[in-house]
């Protein structure tokens, strides 16, 4: 149970009105006593008046003991005596014998004599049977049970005092009516609670009256500390009481309105602190996420990274500069792995006395400018785009890539764009000379035919014919070099005994007609070439040799292979005129012509040239001078040697 | 002018193309003071009297040379450059005759410190004018520094 002071203060004061009527209840308990009392007191009457009906029962046996009077008189007298008394307005006796016999009954006298041992009560109660039992075992006693009134027939409750004659085995009683006792106690009873009912509804008011006065702000409190509890401070209770409770009220509304005013301030805190937190959550997811896609920008980027630190001297000069950080992509580009490189010094890693790039990259460290430059870096032979940039004083970021490869193209390309220039200057010069010439004779041709001179017509025409000649082979010439590595058939095995046979076939009317010695060490030589080529070649070469052979009186031409470390140099060699070494430059030039006596166009070395390259092969020349013979090397991939054969001379001499 | 017939050293590979010059300044009455050489390390011997023109009575220092580009041996401009950047022989006009009109030629000839450049013609009767006007600017109006 809770204690007092827990209780609800409506509790409390209905428990106070309940204590108010406790008094009242306690005096309907003495009421209630009262009406015991009035019981008792009708039962003393009532046994009081049956003793003195036994007196007289006892003075009738008494003169029939003494035989004063018969049995019979005695009897006749007892019922005489009995049936005349009447008390308490209408009260009466009764006299049985213990067989049910009746020996007086004032209420109906003519009765006595017979038996009414079976008698019963309207509620079925053998009324007579039970006064005998009571009788017999108590003497005397009393009896509760419903009984008409005397004139009446309706039973009514009633109360009978029963004494039994031991001697003469008659027992006398009388009863009461107890309705009128009942009826009594009713309206007394209807009085007192009147009278608590009126208490009652007076102290129920008045708690009901103070509880309004005293709970209803109590509760409108409450309800305005829970809202306020639940976050409403809007809602202040309208009381204006002059009592402690309104006083109470006032406080409770000056305290919300602190709160209020607390809580606002609270809020307006708590909005900026909230938007400050999202703020800086989102910065820090936006940081996460940033360093998340930097650093798989850093991981997977094509271009090496290398982050570096500047080492200062004592001066605060830069000497040197630390790695400290690198990506996978450096690790490729370098070849130099992470553990190797990291945290060591840029000498130390890269080899060199001196930092690689010390003065570039320092700057940068230094005034956080950032810097690019492309270069061509030693030690590693390779080409490179080096961006520099610094995140903060004495760091550096390098990001680099390399372009070796492009640099390699742009200077192929380069080196093609010159060769076409060259090529189309050439072939419009050369192309032009010959029309200028057809031109120029054609404009002779005229005024000699006007002059009528026959010898100079001739001659003129001589010249254009060879004009044309010359640019019909030329054009020829230029059609089949264009034609190198663009319409060839695919690269097949052949010897090249064969492919020389074939050549020296061609050849053989200018070999015998000059006399020329011919010796060639070509067998077990595989080469991997297109053959047509490849005899084009040769006999580009042969009759190069052939017609530079100058006034040799022995003139030899040599054909072979020399085997060097696996790899087969092919070689033709004569003892001809031999090469200025001053116009080396210009051998395979396309139009070159170092001897204006010698026939041809200047396409045929530039044509080898060609061929040579279209076997991704090389092609030089060595001459000790003029007059001392010239040897042209070729080398072609792929080239093999079967089998160690022994130079055979072929000799074709008349 | 000192009276002196002016020497010419023409140099020009392709004979045809010499012939036809030849021919053309003949008309102008001065081919007899022209020496025909055909490539480009034929022109400095002569010039420097090196080789076959060892002998400076026999190969006299021209005073005008008329060039082609296009040569064997030695490169037409190579020339050019060498007598440019002779002390003595910068002095001598040197007129350049080619079939090229190409822009890289005449830039490097003008840096070379060439005097004229003019391109052959494809037009006979614009050649044989452009020779006669040559000839008429060159020989007859042009004043010669004393090569001496």
């Amino acid at each position: 149970m809770k204690k007092f002071s827990d209780w609800k203060i409506s509790t409390k004061l209905i428990a106070l009105t309940l204590a108010a009527l406790v008094p009242i209840i306690l005096t309907l308990k003495g009421f209630a006593d009262t009406e015991d009392q009035f019981f008792e007191d009708k039962k003393r009457e009532v046994k009081s008046v049956v003793d003195v009906g036994y007196t007289i029962l006892e003075q009738c046996y008494l003169k029939m003991e003494s035989g004063e009077l018969s049995s019979e008189e005695a009897e006749k007298r007892l019922a005489d005596d009995l049936n005349a008394i009447r008390y308490s307005g209408r009260e009466y006796f009764f006299a049985y014998d213990l067989n049910g016999y009746t020996k007086a009954l004032g209420s109906k006298p003519e009765l006595v004599g017979t038996n009414r041992f079976n008698l019963k009560d309207p509620t079925g109660t053998l009324i007579l049977q039970d006064m005998i039992r009571l009788v017999k075992t108590q003497r005397e006693g009393f009896l509760y049970y419903h009984y008409p009134k005397l004139g009446e027939t309706d039973p009514k409750p009633k109360i009978s005092y029963l004494k039994l004659h031991p001697e003469w085995k008659i027992f006398i009683g009388s009863g009461v009516y107890m309705d009128d006792v009942e009826a009594k106690l009713a309206s007394y009873r209807i009085h007192v609670l009147i009278i608590i009912l009126i208490a009652s509804v007076i102290a129920f008011t008045i708690g009901y009256v103070v509880l309004r006065y005293i709970l209803r702000p109590v509760t409108a409190l409450k309800a305005a500390a829970e809202k306020a509890t639940a976050g409403d401070y809007s809602c202040v209770t309208n009381i204006s009481s002059g009592d402690e409770i309104g006083a109470l009220s006032a406080a409770f509304n000056t305290m919300l309105h602190t709160i209020k005013h607390h809580i606002l301030e609270l809020e307006t805190y708590n909005q900026k602190q909230s938007r400050l937190i999202t703020e800086l959550q989102e910065t820090e997811a936006l940081r996460t996420e940033s360093e998340e896609r930097f650093s798989t920008l850093f991981e997977n980027m094509t271009e090496g990274v290398a982050l570096h630190e500047v080492i200062y001297n004592e001066k605060g000069e830069y000497i040197n500069y630390r790695i400290l950080d690198i990506n996978p992509a450096y690790q490729k580009h370098t070849g130099l792995e992470r553990e190797y490189a990291v945290n060591k010094l840029a000498t130390e890693v890269y080899g060199t006395p001196t930092p690689p790039y010390l003065n570039e990259f320092c700057t940068v460290g230094n005034t956080r400018v950032p810097y690019r430059f492309e270069t061509y870096f030693p030690p590693m032979k390779r080409h490179f785009n080096i961006s520099v940039i610094s995140p903060k004083r004495g760091y550096f970021a390098t990001v680099f890539e390399d372009i070796t490869d492009r640099i390699q193209r742009e200077e192929e390309l380069k080196q093609k764009n010159e060769d076409l220039t060259r090529f189309i200057y050439t072939v419009s010069h050369d192309l032009k000379s010959p029309l200028v010439t057809i031109k120029a004779f054609a404009g002779y041709l005229e005024e000699d035919i006007e002059a009528g001179d026959k010898e100079r017509t001739e001659k003129d025409l001589g010249y254009i014919v060879n004009a044309a000649d010359k640019m019909g082979t030329l054009l020829d010439e230029l059609l089949e070099l264009s034609r190198i590595g663009r319409k060839d058939p695919p690269k097949k095995e052949a010897p090249l005994t064969q492919i020389v046979d074939e050549v020296l076939e061609l050849l053989a009317g200018q070999i015998k007609g000059n006399k020329i010695n011919v010796v060639k060490q070509t067998e077990g030589v595989i080469l991997w070439c297109e053959q047509q080529r490849m005899m084009q070649l040769f006999q580009n070469l042969i009759d190069n040799a052939i017609k530079y052979m100058g006034n040799q009186p022995e003139p030899r031409i040599e054909i072979g292979y020399q085997n060097n470390n696996q790899s087969i140099t092919l070689f033709v060699k004569d003892n001809g005129k031999g090469i200025d070494p001053r116009y080396a430059h210009k051998v395979f030039g396309l139009f070159e012509k170092l001897d204006q006596s010698a026939g041809g166009t200047g396409i045929g070395l530039a044509l080898v040239k060609r061929i040579v390259e279209m076997h991704n092969g090389s092609v030089w020349f060595e001459s000790e001078g003029e007059g001392k013979g010239t040897t042209f090397f070729i080398t072609l991939a792929e080239t093999k040697l079967v089998t160690d054969a022994q130079p055979e001379t072929r000799k074709e001499s008349s | 002018m000192t009276g002196e017939p002016l020497k010419i050293l023409y140099v020009e590979d392709d004979p045809t193309h010499a012939e036809i010059s030849l021919r053309n300044l003949r008309k102008a009455r001065i081919s007899n003071t022209i020496t025909h050489v055909s490539d480009g390390q034929q022109a400095l011997d002569y010039l420097f009297h090196e080789g076959e023109f060892s002998d400076p009575v026999k190969s006299p220092t021209p005073n005008l040379i008329l060039l082609d580009l296009r040569l064997p041996k030695v490169d037409g401009l190579e020339v050019l450059a060498r007598v440019k950047n002779d002390e003595k022989l910068q002095k001598i006009p040197i007129v350049v005759l080619t079939t090229s009109a190409a822009e890289a030629d005449i830039l490097k000839a003008y840096s070379y410190k060439v005097n004229s450049y003019l391109v052959k013609p494809l037009d006979f009767n614009i050649f044989s004018q452009l020779l006669e006007s040559f000839g008429f600017y060159w020989l007859a109006w042009n004043t010669y520094p004393d090569m001496e």
